[in-house]
Parts: structure tokens; C-alpha cells; sequence
């Protein structure tokens, strides 16, 4: 879907270079993850990628195409979920939905939209009487308003209760099965690992490493048992590589001689995998 | 409809709801109550220089605040993502101030035809206040992109009331008198709107100065049209890119 080469930004008020020779490419039918703390350039990224920003360096492919090349037809393909609201606050929920659905050749059951994200029944509130997590959710059916076949989700689940923010994460996975693409950027491990087919480690502007989350987490450093016990009257902790414990001596003499007190296996998780990679903790 | 047309009835649904219809509905109505005591024989020329008022500061402000919320709002950035021409966008911004600065022509029309029994060229106004209204409407979307908020925009839109709308109306009433400055005058816009709402409105106004008047109306407006055409891009990157 998108090929991206050597990609430099630098804000015009800013004196630092935000973005500095990024490189990926988004495959179809993939969700693929701009993961990373907050000020590393994902939203950026994203701007080129959706046009708002053109003054870049290096290359944006879309389907092969220069994004440069395009018209406004490319908004008939993309749909744009922004991380900030982008509602009139004057209108309601509905007034802002059918105006912008009107300008799509292909417009999307946004009633069905509505109900499944749980707005239907406010849809006639104006949105300055929504809450942070109605209007995230606004923004999610305003991303898909026109059927798009590339969808760019900036922060999608932020802000949402656990309840909402499944809801969310169902509907982008049946999304992306029914064959839909998905720029998905987050900070939120938790979502990378359930959703993400690939995932891009951002870190200072550019990106570290890109995997499936799974392969990640194996390029991880081995896995550990924490063993606490009682070595007389004095408490001790040792660790073991958890694939070898079955044949550790001093692990099983442990185990069969002293009073255990707590034993742990350590898994690494995809924030230990970032912080080894990038030497970035993303903190929320 | 094309999206063009979906933009400006958005567009002039959304002045309503923000209440910019309604503030320009109530300036309207202290014109009229200012109109009313106005004798007879002044009652043309006051009605050339409220239209013009109306037609060139009002809409510089109300542009201003449609801009204002669609930044604050971020849906200035909902639409740059959306398949409209940029063409239609600075279209249908300049026809919906037209559509409310034609509400107040024909309000104000009614009233002086009625109540004072003035003879006026309506079909004159209406084509003059279409010019000024969409001139001085791309004017205000160029000073918003400029203005870093509203209190600046209003800051912006006073001092080009200041140096261009002011000496007009100064000359126009004979407050100024001085010749070589009324023809200076002529090299700024708003003198020429002020000659075609005059001619309009029946004051003597030699044939060739309608003409010069109205045609440099007509080349300033689609000037600065294709110019911002052009610094669309410039514009929406500063927003868009926010
Ligand atoms: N409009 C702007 N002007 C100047 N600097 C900006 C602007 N927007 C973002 N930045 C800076 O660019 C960097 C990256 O921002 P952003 O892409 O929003 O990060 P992320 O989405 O990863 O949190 C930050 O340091 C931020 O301060
Ligand atoms: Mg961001």
C-alpha cells in the first residue's frame, strides 16, 4: 500500500528535524503499528502520509503512485482518524456526520456506524455535550465514513473505557479481515501486541525496528524464573534461564531443599523488547 | 448537488448555528432603527454607505470567525482530508458571506423602499455587494491565516477599516474635500465599491467612472481569487500541519 523512503520533516517553527529517515512500507490487509512514546513523530508521520503536511523530504509511494501525484480522489480511498476531536461543536452528532458523508462518492451505513460504537442514541447531541470518549468515538466513525479501503487511526483508543475501547479494537480487526488497511498509531503496547500484524519501534524521529510482535518478543533476551527462599533465617533471590531449569542443580537442590518463598517467570513483554531496542521507556 | 454546493449550504447552516446569521440579523436592525431617523433627501446616499459597510468590514469579521472555529475546532483538517476541490472550499466561503450580505441588502432595500419611499436600483446593489462581499470575504480568509486568534483578526480587520473603509466615507460625506485625495482613493478597492454602490443608488457619477470602478472590482476580485488559489497550500500546511 504505502512505500515510504528517507523521510524527512522539520516543522517550520521548529528547529529540530522531527522526522529523520523514516523508512517502511504498510503491506494490504495488514495492520501495521507506528509504536512509541509521545514527541517521537508518529501524528507527523501520519500528516504526511494523509497530505496535510507536503513539504517533506524524501518519498511517499501510494500504490505504486507518488503521493505527490495525487488529487483529492486520494480522500476517496483514505479515511483519517485524528488523535484531537474534529467536530463542529455548534452541530449535533448527526449534522456533523451527513455533512461530511455528503462529500464521499461511496458513503458508508453510518447509522450502523453509530450503533455499533454506541453513539446512535445521542447522534441528535450537539458534540460540545460529548464527553472525551464520545467524541474519540465520533472521530472512529468519521474515519470510516466513506468506506475506505486505507484507514489511518491516530490514538484510537485513547481516552476510552475498556468497554469502548474493545468495541474499537473488534471493529478494526473485522476491518482488517474483511481485507481494509490500517495505519495504526498508538503508544499503548497492549494494543500493538492484540492488533498489530507489524509493528515500527519509533524512537527520536526515526524507526528502530520493524517485526510482528511476536518475533519481537523472541529477538528478546532469554526467559527467567525469580526464585525467592529461605537460605536458613535469611531470605535470598536467584535467578534461573527458565528453558534450562529442569536440568539446573542449584536450581533443583532450591527447589527440594529450601522453604520457597515466591518464584516468578519473567516473560519479556514487548516494553522490555522496546526499551532493549530503542533505549526509550514509552511511559503512559 | 456537487460538493461545491454541499460546502456553501453547510457552510451557511453553520453561520446560523454559530450565530453569525443571527449577529449580522441584528446589525441589520440597528441600521434600520439608525435609517429611520435619517431625513429623506440623505436616505440613498446612507443606504450606499451602510451596504458598504456591511459588504466589506462584516465580512471580513464573519469570514474570520468561521475560520476562528474550524482551527480551533480541527475541522478546518476534517475537511483537508476530505475529496473537495480547494477551489470549492474558497468558493463556497465567499458565496455564503455574499448570501448574508445580500440578506442585508434586501432587508435594508424593503425597509427604505416601504417605510421611506426610496428609489433605489436593487439589481445594481445586488451585483455590486456580490463583488464586494466575495472580495472582502477572501480578504478575510487571507487575514485569518495571518491572525494567531480572533482578538488579532479583529486587531487586523480595524486597522483595513482604518485605511481603506474610513477616507471613503470621510470623502463621501465631504467631512474630507480635499480633490487630489478623492482621486487618490482611487487606487484602493473599497473606493471602487463605494462608486458602483453609489451609482447604484442614484448619485450622480460620471459614465467612464461606474465603468473604471467596477471593472477593477471585477479584476481585483478575481485576482486575489487565483492568488489564493494558489497560497491555499501555504495556508493549509500552517493549519493542517498544526
Ligand atoms: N505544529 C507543530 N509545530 C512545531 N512542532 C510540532 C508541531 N506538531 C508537533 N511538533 C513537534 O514534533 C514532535 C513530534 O510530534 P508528534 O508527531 O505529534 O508526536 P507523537 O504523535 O509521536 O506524539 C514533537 O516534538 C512536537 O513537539
Ligand atoms: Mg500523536
Amino acid at each position: 500500500m504505502f512505500q515510504v523512503e528517507q523521510l524527512s520533516y522539520t516543522y517550520p517553527n521548529g528547529n529540530e528535524q522531527t522526522l529523520k529517515d523514516v523508512n517502511f512500507h504498510v503491506n494490504k490487509g495488514e495492520i501495521f503499528g507506528l509504536l512509541g512514546p509521545s514527541g517521537v513523530g508518529k501524528s507527523t508521520t501520519q500528516k504526511v502520509l494523509t497530505k496535510l503536511i507536503q513539504n517533506y523530504k524524501g518519498a511517499v509511494l501510494y500504490k505504486g503512485k507518488d503521493l505527490t501525484q495525487y488529487g483529492k480522489d486520494y480522500f476517496e480511498d483514505i479515511g483519517v482518524g485524528f488523535e484531537m476531536p474534529v467536530h463542529f461543536s455548534k452541530l449535533t452528532a448527526e449534522e456533523n456526520i451527513s455533512f461530511f458523508k455528503k462529500l464521499y462518492k461511496n458513503p458508508a451505513d453510518t447509522d450502523a456506524l453509530l450503533k455499533r460504537v454506541g453513539l446512535y442514541d445521542d447522534r441528535k447531541k450537539k458534540v460540545s455535550e460529548f464527553s472525551k470518549g464520545m467524541k474519540v468515538r465520533l472521530n472512529f466513525v468519521r474515519a470510516m465514513i466513506n468506506q475506505p479501503t486505507m484507514l489511518f487511526l491516530d490514538e484510537p483508543t485513547n481516552g476510552l473505557d475498556p468497554v469502548n475501547s474493545r468495541i474499537i479494537k473488534n471493529m478494526m480487526k473485522e476491518y482488517r479481515n474483511q481485507g481494509g488497511t490500517i495505519l495504526l498509531t498508538t503508544h499503548l503496547m497492549n494494543d500493538v501486541d492484540e492488533l498489530c500484524d507489524r509493528v515500527a519501534f519509533m524512537a527520536n524521529g526515526t524507526i528502530a525496528e520493524i517485526d510482528s510482535p511476536k518475533n519481537l518478543k523472541q529477538k528478546g533476551s532469554a526467559r527467567t524464573v525469580i526464585v525467592e527462599y529461605m537460605s536458613g533465617n535469611k531470605q535470598k533471590t536467584d535467578v534461573f534461564n527458565l528453558d534450562t531449569i529442569g536440568t539446573d542443580d542449584a536450581f533443583l537442590s532450591i527447589i527440594q531443599q529450601h522453604k520457597l518463598l515466591t518464584m516468578h517467570s519473567q516473560e519479556t513483554t514487548l516494553e522490555d523488547i522496546f526499551i532493549q531496542m530503542t533505549g526509550v521507556k514509552i511511559d503512559d | 448537488m456537487t460538493n461545491f454546493l454541499r460546502l456553501t449550504v453547510g457552510e451557511i447552516q453553520r453561520m446560523n448555528k454559530y450565530q453569525i446569521l443571527p449577529s449580522s440579523l441584528f446589525v441589520i436592525l440597528f441600521w434600520i432603527g439608525f435609517l429611520y431617523f435619517v431625513d429623506d433627501t440623505f436616505i440613498n446616499q446612507m443606504f450606499a454607505i451602510l451596504v458598504f459597510v456591511d459588504a466589506s468590514i462584516m465580512s471580513i469579521i464573519f469570514v474570520g470567525a468561521t475560520m476562528f472555529f474550524e482551527k480551533q475546532e480541527g475541522t478546518f483538517r476534517s475537511l483537508m482530508v476530505s475529496p473537495i476541490r480547494k477551489s470549492d472550499y474558497i468558493l463556497s466561503k465567499g458565496v455564503s458571506i455574499v448570501v448574508s450580505n445580500l440578506l442585508t441588502v434586501v432587508l435594508l432595500f424593503a425597509f427604505v423602499y416601504w417605510v421611506k419611499g426610496a428609489n433605489i436600483n436593487l439589481i445594481g446593489f445586488i451585483a455590486g455587494v456580490s463583488l464586494i462581499g466575495f472580495f472582502h470575504a477572501i480578504l478575510g480568509f487571507w487575514m485569518s491565516f495571518y491572525a494567531k486568534d480572533f482578538t488579532s483578526l479583529i486587531m487586523r480587520s480595524s486597522l483595513y477599516m482604518i485605511v481603506f473603509v474610513v477616507p471613503v466615507i470621510l470623502v463621501e460625506l465631504q467631512v474630507i474635500q480635499t480633490e487630489w485625495f478623492a482621486y487618490v482613493l482611487y487606487i484602493i478597492p473599497t473606493q471602487a465599491s463605494m462608486n458602483v454602490l453609489n451609482a447604484a443608488a442614484g448619485i450622480p457619477l460620471e459614465t467612464w467612472e461606474i465603468w473604471v470602478s467596477a471593472s477593477y472590482l471585477l479584476a481585483v476580485t478575481i485576482g486575489i481569487f487565483f492568488i489564493t488559489l494558489k497560497k491555499f497550500d501555504v495556508f493549509a500546511q500552517k493549519e493542517g500541519g498544526q
